[in-house]
């Protein structure tokens, strides 16, 4: 069952093409991985098919209403707030899930949802678990993650697989794009190659 | 709303600072107000009625710190990946931050009222609590034009003027969202805000200039501040004037919602690698 078809999308950030005629369908289920190096386009398809960017040519057509659960490179936070209040904030916006869901998805990413540091004090790593957690946090039925395993030490990485895979078996559809060529042999379905702004396989 | 309520109650520190200001403000403003009024006794009335006719106050003091408060919640940086993507399209993400700078800008304003109510009530009611305090004196009256007869045009005033300041904040917290959609940074969006705060209040000291502009009715100043509503005889506290102004306010606000709807529909929320602040793009 198709879930997003993305249609002849161009995109030019200040005078430079970042995206280029890209044509994908994706279907509900999929894990499809993004390789490519630096500057070919991966994290922006990421965000084109987030909504962060604006797209006046081409389109991504979501088959229904989908939620997303988003990670692009770098996570950001409210760095004042501990995690587990940067995570009741984000879960404010939609007020569907408990606090117990939320501490369970900080338990899962391997962190301590009673830990009273604020993020400003936390590791690169467990920013990004911390992002992990956002995003898987209100049961999305599409993650995107840009280097989702990126900072991670070995025993996180696993820990993450797993948990994708977990998700995925539940139903969920994920795009991940990596350098980590074992993190998209091992979690997906279908790959593809980026190269300039263009998929090319 | 409890969405928005609970953003802001996670955010603690956010709000203190200028609560501490807010208290100071006041001080100096309720100062200013029991020195003018020197023979009569200050109501509570004059108090909650006057309190945005002291430009110097709002413009310089009031003002920025609500600015600086607006931006620090409002602006999220590359933090608004997470908030964005929450949203299933543009259109409703334009709702959840028109949203949460509506009830922000109220509860902002209620705080500043009862900041203001309690200020005075510990320090002047115990010498003199009667009814009066619900009426204006004499000498506010004379000074924003306006001479209540009964306590309902007392409390339509009081209204009114309220609804009047909190339009006003509204707009400068347009601003701030209307400047981080185009120009993406936090520190211009404030400093656009701040100067447009100071280039009113520079209006307002060059009133004479326009004095004879037919465009005088359109000015900010002549629709915010009572003592300017009321200017001229013939709109001695006129319903209808006060009416026009508040309608003026509504206009103005339909017509940055629709500024901020359109930079919120064709931005790129792209944030640079390792800083904060956004990328221009």
């Amino acid at each position: 069952m198709k879930l997003i078809e993305i249609n002849q999308l161009t995109k030019t950030i200040k005078n430079k093409t970042v995206l280029s005629n890209i044509n994908l369908t994706i279907k509900k289920g999929d894990v499809c991985g993004f390789l490519g190096p630096n500057g070919s386009g991966k994290t922006m398809l990421l965000r084109a098919i987030s909504g962060l960017l604006y797209l006046p040519s081409g389109s991504i057509t979501y088959s229904s209403p989908t939620t997303k659960g988003v990670v692009i490179e770098n996570p950001a936070f409210l760095n004042d707030l501990t995690g587990l209040d940067n995570l009741r904030y984000l879960a404010s916006i939609r007020n569907k899930i408990t606090d117990q869901d939320i501490r369970e998805a900080i338990n899962s990413v391997l962190l301590d949802p009673d830990d009273q540091r604020k993020v400003k004090a936390y590791s690169l790593g467990m920013k990004q678990k911390l992002a992990i957690a956002q995003a898987i946090m209100e049961s999305p039925e599409l993650l995107v993650l840009d280097e989702p395993t990126r900072g991670l030490d070995a025993e996180s990485v696993e820990s993450i697989r797993t948990l994708l895979h977990s998700l995925n078996q539940r139903g969920t559809t994920i795009l991940l794009a990596s350098h980590n060529l074992e993190d998209i042999s091992t979690l997906c379905t279908r790959t593809f190659q980026m190269e300039n702004g263009k998929l090319v396989s | 709303m409890r969405g928005v309520i609970k953003r802001i109650w996670l955010r603690p520190k956010v709000f203190l600072i200028p609560l501490f200001l807010i208290c100071i403000f006041n001080l100096l403003f309720q100062k200013q107000i029991f020195e003018r009024n020197m023979t009569e006794s200050t109501s509570l009335a004059d108090i909650l009625t006057y309190q945005f006719n002291t430009y110097f106050y709002i413009h310089l003091f009031f003002l920025p710190a609500f600015i600086i408060e607006s931006v620090s919640f409002f602006c999220e940086s590359k933090f608004t990946e997470f908030t964005m993507t929450r949203s299933t399209d543009r259109k409703s993400y334009f709702i959840y931050k028109e949203k949460e700078l509506f009830i922000f800008t109220f509860l902002y304003r209620l705080v500043e009222i009862i900041v203001s109510s309690i200020i005075f009530i510990l320090s002047y009611l115990p010498h003199s609590l009667n009814l009066n305090t619900f009426s204006l004196t004499s000498i506010i009256q004379r000074l924003l034009f306006v001479s209540p007869k009964t306590m309902l045009e007392m409390a339509s005033i009081l209204v009114c003027v309220q609804l009047l300041i909190f339009l006003y904040y509204l707009f400068f917290a347009h601003i701030i969202l209307y400047a981080d959609c185009h120009i993406g940074n936090i520190t211009v969006a404030a400093g656009i805000a701040i100067a447009m705060d100071f280039v009113l209040l520079v209006m307002i000291k060059a009133n004479y200039w326009f004095e004879d502009s037919f465009l005088l009715q359109l000015l900010p100043h002549h629709n915010t501040f009572l003592e300017y509503v009321f200017a001229k005889p013939e709109t001695y506290y006129n319903f209808e004037r006060i009416l026009i102004a508040i309608v003026y306010w509504i206009v103005i606000g339909i017509a940055m919602n629709i500024a901020v709807y359109k930079g919120i529909k064709s931005k790129d929320f792209v944030y640079s690698f390792d800083s904060s602040e956004r990328e221009i793009v």
